[in-house]
Formats: structure tokens, sequence, C-alpha cells
């Protein structure tokens, strides 16, 4: 039986997992250890985002490397949990669960991610802003859930990229993002006391 | 354990691909060591419902009747065994038969699972060895390769991991691990490794290995613990190899 060669669908596939692990994925991270500087107190914290803000060129960066790549990684992934159909009421294994909780986290994120740049790129960003959007349960929640939820993501995704180079399962890569949830949960944690 | 007087099955009757389904129940003379098929074929010599009402027996299929063969599988309980070594003394009750969720019914308990073995001729799933003269004697494989893949032979096409599998839907083309797996085995084959670009081509397309979404669900469903999501990770190396190898000599 002769296949129909749809020549460009694996390329597609395979794209669409680099985007999320390169550009987005590394963006997380360095986003993730800016974030960790509020640590230091409300002056460094604003200080950096000053510095951030006035690089030359930053917005032509930020469409490239961010915004692109999320946007064409967002769009293609929610065609591919559409295609998927899950059956964790029968199946209940830890990884199935794994499987359908990557995928809410993924739709979430989108979410997040659009009231997040909208309310703080395009918004006032500093300390003081975050701080008391932070004191609300509510705000709280929304960003604690939002953040989970995106290392999540990135840290299932990972993992599923490395199957997609051929290792099978843990690796010590996946381990560091499971640190890395804990990190940001003491920051909010943190961030709450102020 | 303390002995059971009956067994009660709920069954998913449907009586063709077009007809509704409904629910009939049945109770059964517990005996030991019984298995669903042998309950079912009780259910055939007397097709009547709990309630007392008479009804048509119960359509199933089986053969081997010793799990190898996968024509009996089925869900029970709600997930895809083989009826034929599902045994009773290890079920909890009421014992539900469904008929498999991925497959076109046919009717009852029998579906038509045709596409997976559609899928292992897309992917070449066999070692071409006819020429138009003698081969001759082919290469040697090593004795601890071929128990290696001895165990990747077990696969029976019985379609327990497409049922698992999240991705195998009527949305998606996905062929599903069964078929993915069985190009491991044969371009592990030494002879069947000349052909090794005939199964791997396939796996690119829409509905090949790239529609795996690494629930890893199917490497346990498998009755024969065929190591399925291994197969996949090592094919998703040799598929990326490939693809790129063929990009690049463009
Ligand atoms: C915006 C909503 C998002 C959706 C709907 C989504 C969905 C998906 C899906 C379904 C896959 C798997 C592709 C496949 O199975 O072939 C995937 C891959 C990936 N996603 Fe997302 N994602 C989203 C956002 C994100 C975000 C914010 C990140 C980063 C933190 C991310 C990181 C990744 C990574 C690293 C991969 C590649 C690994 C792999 O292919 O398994 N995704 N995404
Ligand atoms: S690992 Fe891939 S093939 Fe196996 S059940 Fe999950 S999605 Fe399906
Ligand atoms: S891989 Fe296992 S579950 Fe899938 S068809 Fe083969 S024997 Fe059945
Ligand atoms: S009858 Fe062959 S597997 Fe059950």
């Amino acid at each position: 039986m002769s296949t129909t060669q749809k020549p460009y669908h694996f390329l597609i596939r395979r794209v669409h997992s680099l985007l999320g692990l390169v550009p987005i994925g590394i963006f997380l991270m360095f986003h993730m250890v800016l974030n960790l500087t509020a640590l230091g107190g409300a002056e460094l914290y604003n200080r950096i985002i000053h510095t951030m803000q006035s690089f030359p060129g930053i917005f032509i960066i930020e469409l490239l490397i961010i915004f692109i790549p999320i946007a064409l990684h967002a769009v293609y992934g929610t065609w591919v949990v559409y295609t998927g159909q899950s059956n964790i009421l029968r199946y209940k294994y830890a990884r199935n669960w794994f499987y359908i909780i990557q995928r809410i986290s993924g739709l979430y994120t989108v979410l997040f991610v659009i009231i997040h740049v909208y309310l703080l790129r395009f918004g006032e960003a500093n300390f003081a802003a975050l701080q008391q959007f932070l004191s609300q349960p509510l705000g709280l929640f929304f960003y604690a859930l939002g953040v989970i939820f995106a290392v999540f993501s990135f840290h299932e995704w990972t993992m599923g990229f490395c199957h997609y180079l051929g290792f099978d399962d843990w690796t010590p890569f996946s381990e560091s993002m499971v640190v890395f949830i804990g990190c940001s949960v003491r920051r909010f944690i943190r961030d709450w006391a102020i | 354990m303390a002995e059971q007087k009956t067994i009660h099955f709920k069954i998913r009757r449907q009586d063709g691909p077009d007809k509704p389904s409904r629910w009939e129940e049945f109770d059964i003379p517990y005996r030991e060591k019984l298995n669903v098929i042998s309950c079912l074929m009780e259910i055939q010599k007397n097709p009547v419902t709990s309630a007392g009402q008479k009804t048509t027996p119960v359509v199933w299929e089986c053969n081997c009747l010793e799990e190898v063969c996968g024509a009996c599988t089925m869900n029970i309980n709600g997930q895809g065994k083989q009826a034929c070594s599902a045994l009773i003394d290890q079920l909890a009750q009421p014992i539900v038969l469904e008929p498999l969720t991925k497959f076109p019914l046919v009717r009852d308990l029998m579906v038509d699972r045709q596409i997976m073995f559609e899928n292992l001729k897309k992917v070449h799933a066999w070692i071409p060895i006819d020429g138009t003269y003698n081969l001759g004697s082919g290469p040697r494989m090593p004795e601890v390769k071929r128990q290696w893949a001895y165990e990747l032979s077990k696969c029976m096409t019985c379609g327990c991991c497409m049922e698992a599998c999240p991705q195998v839907n009527y949305r998606s083309k996905f062929i599903g691990p069964a078929a993915i797996s069985q190009v491991r085995l044969f371009n592990a084959h030494p002879t069947g490794e000349m052909n090794k670009h005939e199964r791997l081509e396939p796996l690119l397309d829409e509905g090949g290995i790239a529609d795996c979404g690494n629930s890893q669900n199917c490497v346990r469903a498998c009755p024969k613990d065929i190591p399925l999501t291994t197969n996949i990770a090592d094919l998703n190396r040799e598929t990326n190899k490939f693809a790129l190898d063929r990009w690049l000599r463009k």
C-alpha cells in the first residue's frame, strides 16, 4: 500500500516542540531567575526591571523570541490538545494524569500569559503593582496556579522532548525542574509575606 | 475466598453498527476458575437476563483461548483485556463487559480491528525476502538480539494499547503504538534492516510517530509487556536522524 506522504507533518511537530523548549522555555527560566531578585527587595527588583526595559530594541527581541514563538506554539498546541481524547476515568495511571494535567495547564497558561502580559507589560510593572495584586487571595491564587502550571507544562514537555530525542524516562533535567517549582512556590510565600 | 453463588455480569449490547446500545445483566452460577469466555458460553447456552427475560446470545470473538491471538479483546471493567485470560476469581463484580471503543463495532462485543492490520501494512511490518532468483541465506542474527526481538514479536495486534492511548481516537489519524513498535522489531532484524527506510518513512506521515503524546498508557496496558514507550523513544531518535538526513541530502 502506498502512503500519501505529507512531508511537513513531522517537521511541524518537531518545530513545535523546539519552539516550546528553546525560546519559550529559556525565556521562562530567565523570567523566573529575574523574579527571584524580588527577594532582594523592592529597590533591586525595580532597578532590574528598569534596566531591562531600557534596553534598545527590547521590543523587537520580545516580539521575535517571546511573543511570536508563544503565539505559534499556543495555536498549534491547542490543535494538538483537540486531537487527543483523555480516558483518565478508565485508565487511572499516574502518567495518564500527567497527560491530561499538562494539556489543561497548557490551556490555562495561555490565559494566564495573556492576562499577565496585559496587566504588566502594557500596564505598569513594578514591585508595588505586583505586591498589590498578589495580596488579594484571588490574585495570588491566579498567579500561583499560573506559575506552577507554566513550570509544570515546561517540566512535562521537557520530559516529552527527551523522549523525542530517544531517551525513555526521567532525566536529571526534569528533576531540576521540580526544584524550580519549589523555588517559585517559595517565592510566592515570600512575596505574600512582604 | 468466600464462595459466591452467582457471577453477575453487566454487558453492553448493540445489534449492529448503527443500532442503539443497551445494557443487559446476567447471572451465571458460580464455579471455580472460570474465565470471561466460559461465562459468555454459559450465556450463549441459556440467553436469559437476570430479570428472567429471554434475549439473543451475546456476540463475541475468540480463537486461541490462550492469550496469543488477541481476538477476544474487550473492555472488562473499563479496561481492554483478553476475555480468555480474564479470570473471574480475579475480577470485581459486577463484571462490566463492553466492546473496544477505538474500532468500528460489528455487534455486541465484536469489533473490527482491521485498521491495525492496515497500519502494519502502512509501516511495511514484514521482511521482503522474495526475489526472481534464490537470494541465498541472510545474515546471522546474534542470539542475544534474537531473544530481545522475540519479546517484541509477541504483539498479537489485540488493540489494548490502542484502547488505552489518548491519541488514538476519531479525531486523530494516529496509527498507534503497536505498529510503531513493529517497526523497531523489523528494523532490528539483520535482513529487515536492509529496508529500514521503507518503515521509517511512513512514520513521518500524518498519524505517524509525531502524533504520540507521550502519555505512556500503552506500555502499561499491553498484556504482553512489550516495552512500547521504549520502542517509541528509540524510533523518535531514528526518525529524527532519518528526517534530518533526508533533508540534508535533498
Ligand atoms: C499556550 C498554551 C499552550 C498549549 C496549548 C501547549 C500545548 C502543547 C502541546 C500539546 C505540546 C505537545 C506536542 C506534542 O505532543 O507533539 C506542547 C509541547 C511543548 N510545550 Fe506547550 N503548550 C502551551 C504553552 C506552553 C508554554 C507556556 C510552555 C513553556 C513554559 C510550553 C512548553 C512546551 C515545550 C517545552 C514543549 C515541547 C516538548 C514536547 O514536544 O513534548 N508550552 N505544548
Ligand atoms: S505513549 Fe504515545 S502511543 Fe503510548 S499511549 Fe501515550 S500517546 Fe499513545
Ligand atoms: S503492543 Fe501489546 S497491547 Fe498493543 S496490540 Fe500488541 S500485544 Fe496488544
Ligand atoms: S482467544 Fe485468543 S487471545 Fe483470547
